[in-house]
């Protein structure tokens, strides 16, 4: 009996296993490196590739400027507000793509809520590239956001107070103290959200289009190359599939050397 | 003369602080349950508590007045605070930890932090980080790094409750004797018998945020205002005494 239980979880948790390796072995084995490398000189690849890292360096950057001293408040403050806001902020993650590229257009859209504000402004942000900057940031900011505030929720006050008593200003602190601690929780939320841009493809295709060279991310890329060249379509799937292995190795957990 | 001189008021969850205090060059202990408010008095002195009212004088320079509108940052008012845990950087050596809170150049600070761990025994730890410190050694470093910007007052939660039964009359002896070294007012809590008769020095017995009695070790003895004193001071006699 408890023998067969052991067979039966084997079964089912492999099973799993499989269905989950499968189509990533797929990715790889049916096709052949000179496939790839016909695939890599398609003309759809390189405007999407050289987007792709422009767009989530840009979007990163962005997130990790802003969401840092929103995670610093929401990770410090015992406020009833900072509880609020830090459950409203995991919202991107599970709002369907595609209903936050909507949101997306009825917000900054020409038609939108801001419309005529940025209109007036002489901006028009729907179909640019900085639309696909945009769509990125929101889908990405949650997986910063919580990572950051955790980080910065776990330093122990008495550090921050200690730091003061020692002449240290307030940006100091930060600088010196703070962020040194917080870092491996700031670089873990930043390569997750980061690969979470790279991936967009939902709000990115509904609120930015699938304009070659300024809105065509290479997921975007993969769906269109799919119509017309499946090696393409390949190839730039095994770079996504590559770059998502590297963030996972990158993230796996390590021993901690001599942190706390 | 008085060398510093606090009263503070606030209100933080179930707790409700009023109290004052007056230390002088001999220092002085603070002694109570646990929940009295007693780490918050010495967050409050140093501004990482902001009193609903109050006023926090050091040798007469006025660092908190909440009918002034004074409210010096923590870094402004010259005030050592050592936390039960240390509180050191885990991310840095031990004299960088030293060297935190001085100035001049790189070279110069940590020479001076080297100096300064030597002269407190501990000049064998300087380039280890304080997770491979033993709880001793964390204190003497914690105390160089706290004595290091040459404060003008000392403020210490309960700094050997962190040690073992072994290191602890060592430490404790040590402690006792650098403060005195030091000629720097200092408050120190305590929860322990035999440690508050090694300081020696003025008691407040902090309760339910208030002080409910002040005095020398004697006269607390000998009426002792709550049983919270008298089991405190009054257990360390032995029995038939």
């Amino acid at each position: 009996m408890h023998r067969a239980w052991r067979i039966a979880g084997f079964v089912l948790g492999g099973g799993l296993l499989a269905f989950l390796a499968v189509p990533v072995v797929a990715l790889f084995v049916t096709g052949s490196p000179a496939d790839w490398l016909a695939g890599l000189r398609h003309p759809i690849t390189g405007p999407a590739l050289l987007l792709s890292m422009v767009t989530t360096a840009l979007s990163l950057g962005v997130l990790v400027a802003f969401g840092t001293p929103l995670a610093w408040w929401l990770g410090r403050s015992e406020a009833r507000a900072a509880r609020l806001v830090e459950t409203l902020v995991q919202l991107p993650i599970v709002v369907p793509p595609a209903v936050a590229g909507l949101a997306l257009l009825l917000a900054f859209g020409r038609r939108g809520l801001l419309g005529p504000l940025l209109q007036g402004a002489g901006v028009d942000i729907a179909f640019s590239t900085a639309a696909v900057v945009l769509a990125q940031v929101f889908v990405a900011a949650p997986f910063y956001i919580q990572a950051a505030t955790a980080a910065f929720a776990g330093l122990d006050e008495n550090l921050l107070v200690v730091a003061r008593t020692l002449g240290a200003r307030p940006a100091t602190v930060m600088f010196r103290v703070a962020l040194p601690l917080a870092r491996r929780g700031l670089v873990a939320g930043a390569a997750l959200a980061w690969a979470r841009a790279l991936g967009e493809f939902g709000a990115t295709l509904m609120f930015a289009g699938n304009l070659q060279g300024r809105t065509q991310t290479l997921p975007l890329a993969v769906y269109t190359a799919l119509e017309s060249d499946v090696r393409a379509a390949q190839a730039l799937a095994v770079i996504l599939v590559v770059i998502a292995l590297a963030i996972i190795v990158f993230l796996r957990p390590r021993r901690g050397r001599h942190r706390r | 003369m008085t060398a510093l001189t606090a009263s503070v008021a606030l209100r933080a969850g179930a707790l409700d602080l009023e109290v004052a205090l007056e230390v002088d060059e001999r220092g002085l202990v603070l002694v109570g349950p646990n929940g009295a408010g007693k780490t918050t008095v010495l967050l409050s002195l140093v501004g990482a508590r902001r009193p609903a009212h109050g006023r926090v004088a050091i040798a007469g320079d006025v660092v908190f007045d909440s009918a002034g509108g004074i409210d010096r940052p923590t870094e402004e008012r010259g005030l050592a605070y050592l936390p039960q845990n240390y509180a050191l950087f885990p991310h840095l050596t031990a004299a960088q930890n030293v060297a935190f809170g001085l100035r001049g150049t790189r070279a110069e600070r940590i020479d001076k932090a080297r100096a300064l761990l030597g002269r407190l025994g501990v000049a064998a730890v300087a380039d280890r980080h304080p997770g491979a410190l033993s709880g001793g050694e964390q204190q003497r470093v914690a105390l160089a790094r706290a004595l290091a910007p040459a404060p003008r007052a000392l403020l210490l939660d309960e700094p050997l409750a962190a040690l073992d039964v072994e290191s602890r009359q060592s430490v404790r002896a040590f402690l006792v004797a650098e403060l005195r070294a030091q000629h720097r007012p200092f408050i120190v809590i305590l929860h322990d018998r035999d440690d508050v008769r090694a300081f020696a020095a003025p008691i407040a017995v902090v309760e339910r945020g208030r002080v409910v009695q002040r005095g020398e070790l004697a006269a607390l003895e000998a009426a002792p205002a709550t049983s919270f004193t008298a089991r405190l001071l009054g257990a360390a006699r032995p029995a038939g005494d």
